[in-house]
């Protein structure tokens, strides 16, 4: 399977830095064309807008008012940094790319802006609700930058049965290439049976690219047991799939 | 009495003392045995032996004597001598000091071990290097440092949360913001606008906003915790990597801790190092090789040792190779730093930084355990150099400290090394005057260096010594790499030997100028393709060097001959002498000939010496010139008072005067111009007189009578000419064989006298005279007109001082 356009949510959070890094690296090294969308939470700006607007600084602890147009002021500050950093990743790693500010939630402007792409990057704080909630928004295959992933951690993918082995395959080939030190696959199948005939097929594939890659069968996809084994793997990234489109 | 008879000129044997080839039993150097032992310096030598043997404090050796008479060649004998039976000294290195990083800790090892520690040291990080890394890579390390970071993000994230659901409970959203997070009024699970807030009653309004301002407060609260539960993870996370490499690293460690067992300080600084890399075990992740690191995008270029594993280093200050017996060593250049040691920096970054691996040893580091050898001159002239070698001695420490750190002209951090313990006997080799200066102004010097070995300049040439001087000859030929020398040119290095010391009846023992006289032998026997050096060769190399140093002798008596400095050699003139004085230019000395003048005439001042008038004449030379008047006193004038005055002066002398070598000639010239007796002008005088009138030795006499006789000889030799001297002088003698030559052909002489009547006697042509019985000088002699003129002045100023009568008199036919 071909990635021919990826889509990345940008916003605030300092963790969007590692999602660009990652949606850059992944467009260079597939030839893809990034679309960065830098989200300016609708949440914020009505916050901004209450007559006691006011933030608690991260490491201050200091409580300061929060005015809308320093905010605006900052988030086109932040937008800018965007732009110039994509911009910079764009010469050293020779890929097209174009930059969207919209205004939202994250999920929502992100799952809008994936239709039509064949991967969506996004950073997450942490892992959780909000990592559900996307993967279950988006209706195209996800790619999700955690805070706690670290440099030398493997990618960690969450493959629904119903995504075709072959195409399962050739997707997390070249993002294992790109991301993370090795590969592991959580097939996610309520039939354990047709869990296993997924893996045996999986595992030919992979025989016969020449690939490895560690196999677990995770019969429930809820948030509490998705964290627990993502604690366990540590992962520098998670990526989870979607039945193509095309497919 | 009778006069004595006027002195005799000296017969030619008397004027040098030849050695006689013949006497020489050998052919020629070749069949001569090395002379192993030192010649003529036994006092010396037994000093050393003394000062060597004694393991005392403060029993260090001065060895004293001129340049060139093979000082430093006999002390290193000595010392060579006695170091392979002194055990090895220990070799030192400077490690790191966890505790005070600024004091570099000095740790002593085994002779030959301290390259093998380094090595061990160096080993020990290379396989930390790859263990600990590995270690890391564990899947154990890993899963237990995610669960700390997890562990502390979780609880960071929980407790925002905590504060997040607590507002959520209150319909109340936590909002991330740029700098932090806000709180905001929910409506239907999403955050209210500003206009549905505005639609709330004021009551609610305010309700809302109280409720924020606690969360506020909440939140403030969770997130002021962070840095307590970062560090609470970081202690973890090093207790978490000190459990992990743990094992790796013990194991290493007491291998090596096993391996040092017998050197508890080694063992403690292992420990010390255990401890460090338990500690630091980050160090060994760090910067991958090939990675350069770089500040502002400028790469900066960081020496090894500074490198944070650079700490586990080991630097090697001095090092011996085992059974190697005590060191010897010569330090040329004494300067300070070379004494003991520096602390050299290296820039970076525009600073100068250090560390214990740019400590470097002085020579009080290599020498300890054995001898240091110091030229006391270059110590001395070494600017604080001397203070550091007092220093050292007696606080029997090595501080490696820089002049800049000592005057505190430098406010860089330093380093200041752990002090080395100072054991080693140190020998300054000097001049006499040196040593005798700083006995005497130095108050540290005499409990620093108890042993004097003092050095002869020459040897007794008396029998048998000829034979050992040949054998010293060939000595140094063979050492030196020259052609033997056959018994002619032995002979004639005898001869040059005893002229170089000055007297005939000695041998000059200094080895660096009868060195050079082989080395220039041999090459004009190399000139001339001789395979044997003969007595022409030694007598050209004595020409030649002569020659190249005789430039001025040459310029002086060309002047003299013609006539711009005016001294005559034939004829007679009343009170004018011809004085002998030598002229000393670096290491050549020459004579010459100076017209002394006196002028007497009635007065109360005695004899006046212009040259110490004008300041050109030194203090020997005034005393000289004083102990005239006291000899015309008790000679001439006992009865009476000496009513004289009178002038000397060395003529067209224009650079100064020293010494009372001309003081008999002085004398003469005065007697000369009080009794009006002409003095031969062919005759030239030398010899210091005291005030008995007894001629008393001087120095340089060969060379005094060289000079004249070279005067003479260009003018043309006459027969009458000659030189003057004190008696006393003839065993000095050792004249060029030219002189002895025209002595032998009766063309020229040389005079003994031992008093200043026979001087007189001989300058004048005529008898001097002496008392007789009833204390009367012979009528017309010398002495009697001398007498009489003395009497006549002191009669005149009787008479001048006789009363008014007489200042009448005198006044008589002065204009009123």
């Amino acid at each position: 399977m071909r990635i021919r356009r990826i889509v990345v949510g940008l916003d605030i959070d300092p963790q969007s830095r590692a999602a660009l890094a990652a949606a850059a690296m992944l467009a260079g090294e597939l030839g893809a064309e990034l679309e960065a969308l830098f989200v300016e939470s609708d949440e914020l700006h009505r916050l901004a807008g209450m007559p006691f607007a006011r933030e608690t600084g991260f490491t201050s602890a200091s409580t300061r008012r929060l005015d809308p147009e320093a905010l605006e002021r900052s988030l086109q500050a932040h937008a800018e940094e965007a732009r110039r950093a994509i911009e910079a990743l764009s010469q050293s790693r020779a890929f097209r790319w174009s930059l969207r500010v919209t205004r939202g939630s994250m999920a929502e402007e992100v799952r809008s802006a994936a239709t039509g792409s064949d991967l969506t990057v996004v950073a997450v704080s942490r892992w959780g609700p909000e990592a559900v909630r996307l993967a279950r928004e988006t209706p195209v295959s996800l790619l999700v930058i955690p805070r706690s992933g670290k440099a030398g951690g493997p990618l960690a993918a969450l493959c629904p049965v119903a995504v075709a082995p072959e195409q399962a395959i050739a997707l997390l080939g070249s993002l294992a290439g790109a991301v993370g030190d090795g590969l592991t696959i959580m097939v996610v199948g309520e039939q354990l049976a047709e869990a296993k005939r997924w893996c045996e097929k999986a595992t030919k594939l992979l025989e016969e690219q020449g690939r490895r890659a560690r196999l677990e069968i995770v019969r429930d996809s809820q948030a509490e047991a998705l964290e627990a084994a993502l604690k366990r793997l540590a992962p520098r990234a998670l990526a989870i799939l979607a039945p193509s489109p095309t497919a | 009495m009778p006069n004595p008879r006027p002195a005799l000129p000296l017969e030619p044997p008397a004027l040098r003392r030849t050695c006689d080839p013949a006497s020489l039993n050998f052919k020629t150097t070749d069949d001569l045995e090395d002379f192993a032992e030192v010649l003529g310096q036994s006092r010396a030598v037994e000093a050393i032996r003394f000062g060597v043997g004694m393991e005392r404090d403060g029993y260090n050796l001065y060895a004293m004597g001129p340049e060139g008479i093979g000082r430093h060649t006999i002390v290193r004998r000595f010392l060579e001598q006695r170091a392979p039976q002194r055990p090895t000294p220990q070799d030192w290195c400077y490690v790191f000091n966890f505790a005070a990083p600024d004091k570099p800790r000095a740790l002593a090892l085994p002779a030959g071990s301290a390259q093998r520690f380094r090595e061990d040291l160096q080993r020990l990080v290379e396989d930390l290097r790859t263990g600990i890394p590995s270690a890391f890579e564990a899947d154990e390390y890993r899963t237990r440092l995610q669960e700390i970071e997890s562990e502390f993000e979780q609880r960071h994230e929980q407790a925002i949360e905590a504060v997040g659901e607590k507002a959520k409970g209150q319909g109340i959203a936590l909002v991330r913001t740029p700098g932090g997070f806000g709180f905001a009024p929910m409506h239907k699970d999403k955050v209210m606008s500003p206009d549905e807030f505005h639609a709330l009653s004021e009551a609610k309004q305010k309700k809302v906003q109280d409720a924020i301002s606690a969360l506020e407060q909440d939140l403030a609260r969770a997130i002021q915790e962070v840095p307590k539960m970062r560090r609470e993870a970081q202690r973890k996370v090093r207790e978490l990597n000190r459990q992990v490499i743990g094992t790796t690293v013990t194991g290493l460690i007491e291998e090596l801790k096993a391996a040092y067992v017998a050197l508890p300080p080694v063992v403690a600084h292992l420990e010390e190092v255990h401890e460090d890399v338990l500690d630091h075990a980050e160090f060994f992740r760090q910067t991958k090789d090939g990675e350069q690191k770089s500040l502002f995008g400028i790469p900066v270029g960081e020496p090894d040792s500074e490198s944070a594993l650079g700490r586990y280093q080991v630097n090697v200050l001095v090092e011996h190779a085992a059974d190697s017996g005590a060191p010897i060593l010569y330090e040329d250049n004494p300067t300070h730093d070379n004494l003991v040691g520096r602390v050299e920096h290296v820039a970076q970054m525009g600073t100068l930084v250090t560390n214990f691996m740019l400590i470097k040893a002085g020579a009080f580091h290599r020498a300890n355990g054995g001898y240091l050898v110091l030229d006391a001159l270059k110590v001395l002239q070494q600017p604080f150099a001397w203070e550091a070698l007092k220093r050292a001695m007696r606080s029997r420490e090595i501080r490696t400290e820089s002049l800049g750190q000592m005057l505190s002209l430098v406010s860089t951090v330093g380093l200041k090394p752990e002090p080395i313990a100072f054991d080693q006997k140190v020998v300054l080799v000097g001049e006499r005057i040196f040593y005798y200066l700083l006995q005497a102004y130095d108050p540290e010097f005499p409990e620093l260096f108890k042993v004097a070995a003092d050095f002869e300049e020459d040897i007794e040439r008396g029998p048998g010594a000829d034979l050992v001087y040949a054998r010293v000859i060939a000595t140094v030929a063979r050492r030196e790499k020259l052609r033997a020398l056959d018994r002619g040119a032995v002979a004639r290095l005898i001869e040059q030997g005893a002229r170089a010391a000055g007297d005939s009846g000695k041998l000059s023992v200094v080895m660096r100028d009868l060195t050079d006289l082989l080395r220039e032998s041999d090459f004009f026997a190399n000139a001339a393709g001789r395979a044997v050096v003969e007595a022409p060769d030694v007598d050209r190399a004595i020409e030649a060097r002569e020659e190249r140093q005789s430039r001025i002798r040459e310029r002086v008596q060309e002047q003299m001959r013609k006539g711009t400095v005016l001294i005559d050699t034939e004829g007679s003139r009343v009170g004018q002498v011809n004085g002998l004085s030598v002229v000393q230019l670096g290491e050549f000395m020459f004579g010459m000939p100076s017209r002394i003048t006196a002028r007497v005439r009635l007065g109360h001042g005695g004899v006046v010496d212009i040259e110490r008038e004008a300041e050109l004449g030194g203090p020997l030379h005034s005393k000289g010139v004083m102990i005239l008047s006291g000899f015309l006193a008790g000679h001439y004038a006992t009865d009476r008072p000496l009513s004289l005055s009178a002038t000397l002066v060395f003529e067209q002398n224009y650079g100064g005067v020293e010494g009372d070598s001309a003081s008999c000639a002085e004398l003469c010239a005065l007697l000369s111009a009080l009794a009006e007796a002409p003095i031969r002008q062919s005759i030239a005088m030398t010899g210091s007189v005291n005030q008995h009138g007894d001629v008393q030795a001087i120095g340089g006499v060969n060379e005094k009578i060289e000079g004249f006789f070279d005067l003479c000889r260009a003018r043309g030799l006459t027969g009458e000419q000659g030189v003057v001297i004190p008696a006393a002088n003839v065993r000095h003698l050792m004249l060029r064989r030219d002189v002895v030559e025209a002595v032998e052909a009766g063309r020229f002489r040389v005079y003994p006298v031992r008093t200043v009547d026979e001087a007189l006697a001989l300058l004048s042509g005529e008898p001097a005279g002496e008392r007789d019985a009833t204390g009367r000088f012979p009528a017309g002699s010398v002495n009697a007109r001398v007498e009489q003129r003395l009497a006549a002045f002191a009669e005149r100023v009787r008479t001048f001082a006789a009363g008014p009568a007489g200042k009448k008199e005198w006044r008589r036919g002065r204009p009123k």
